[in-house]
């Protein structure tokens, strides 16, 4: 069995494993120790990110700088870096580990929260344009890939999803009384801007998509359809949480996880295949 | 995959692993264009412009490194024996 396939068992039981355990302890036991399971899923998706990082640097070192495959793994190294570094941010607010100089000043503590979270932004934009240039240079080959009518039209259902989500986001705010207005104006700000991004991304992923079906089969496309999973793995995740929060937070919150590990499970696979790739030939 | 010269199949058979059948048989049709022949009229004499019709697509699709080896494996293979 390959290194890929083998991942790819773990990531999937772990899946199955996390939402069994979910559905159990939420259900039989209550919603905080349901809680405790999307926190865990949540660590295995920040490990499961740490190793795409590495790897994909390890993928972008075999390509000279000259080449279109080097700007793509290069904005996808940044994609990951940034969102790192994002996931680090909330992890330290989900175990109470913000530095004491951060918690001190409320102004610090505002940027910290609310400001930072911009990071998941910036990082999608890497994604996107990653996605950009491989269009862009397929499509330079002279081979005839090219967009169907099936597919704007499912980018325009993508988008009808986005706005219904944006509209069910509306009741997602939990944040402290005091902080409660400003707090929840910022959140609408970041989702609007989030669910923008991540339409794009779907989109940008469903062109992807109907080039590696145009393939027909191959290592690449095997490559580039992990990678389009991921994009909608993480625009699912927006989804997840608006439509579920309103009626049970404890749900939204580990359904938009678990689509964020399948995200993360996704890159890796299609990081592996990519390794894969440029070693065998 | 229309009838063909052993280097027309032996590109298409190099090719499908790694870019799918739809892409691999394409890459046939551009090589001929830039030899300007039909797919069954490709021989090993053809290999020089074979190759540097299909080097740029490769080079884009896969990364310089494994281009210059598939190519390699192309000459190998469809060249004189």
């Amino acid at each position: 069995m390959s290194r890929t396939r083998l991942a790819l068992g773990l990531l999937l039981a772990t899946s199955l494993a996390a939402t069994a355990l979910f559905a159990g302890l939420a259900l039989g036991v209550s919603d905080r120790a349901g809680l405790l399971v999307a926190r865990g899923l949540f660590l295995a998706t920040l490990g499961v990110e740490l190793a795409a990082l590495g790897l994909a640097f390890a993928v972008r070192a075999r390509f000279q700088p000259s080449e279109p495959n080097r700007r793509i793994w290069t904005l996808f190294a940044v994609f990951l870096v940034v969102r790192l570094l994002a996931q680090l941010r909330l992890a330290s607010l989900y175990f109470d580990l913000v530095p004491g100089f951060v918690t001190g000043s409320p102004a610090l503590f505002l940027f910290y929260t609310a400001g930072l979270r911009y990071l998941y932004t910036l990082s999608d934009l890497a994604f996107a344009a990653a996605l950009g240039v491989a269009i862009h240079a397929w499509r330079a080959t002279g081979l005839p890939f090219r967009v169907l009518g099936r597919d704007f039209a499912l980018m325009a259902l993508v988008g009808g999803l986005a706005v219904a989500t944006w509209a069910l986001a509306g009741n997602l705010t939990f944040l402290s009384e005091e902080f409660r207005n400003v707090a929840a104006r910022q959140m609408q700000i970041f989702r609007l801007v989030a669910v923008s991004l991540g339409t794009l991304v779907a989109c940008l992923c469903l062109a992807v998509r109907r080039f590696a079906v145009q393939m027909g089969g191959g290592a690449l496309a095997g490559v580039w359809s992990a990678v389009v999973v991921a994009g909608i793995a993480h625009a699912a995740s927006f989804l997840a949480l608006g439509a579920l929060s309103q009626r049970w937070q404890t749900g939204a919150e580990f359904f938009e996880q678990l689509c964020l590990f399948v995200f993360a499970a996704s890159f890796l696979l299609a990081i592996l295949r990519q390794r894969e790739l440029t070693r065998g030939g | 995959m229309p009838e063909s010269s052993n280097l027309n199949q032996v590109i298409f058979e190099v090719l499908s692993p790694l870019l799918g059948k739809f892409t691999a048989q394409k890459a046939v049709e551009i090589a001929c264009q830039r030899a300007r022949k039909d797919p069954a009229e490709l021989t090993p004499a053809d290999l020089p412009e074979v190759i540097a019709g299909l080097r740029p697509m490769l080079r884009t699709l896969l990364g310089e490194h494994l281009a210059a080896r598939i190519l390699e494996d192309i000459q190998r293979r469809g060249g004189p024996p």
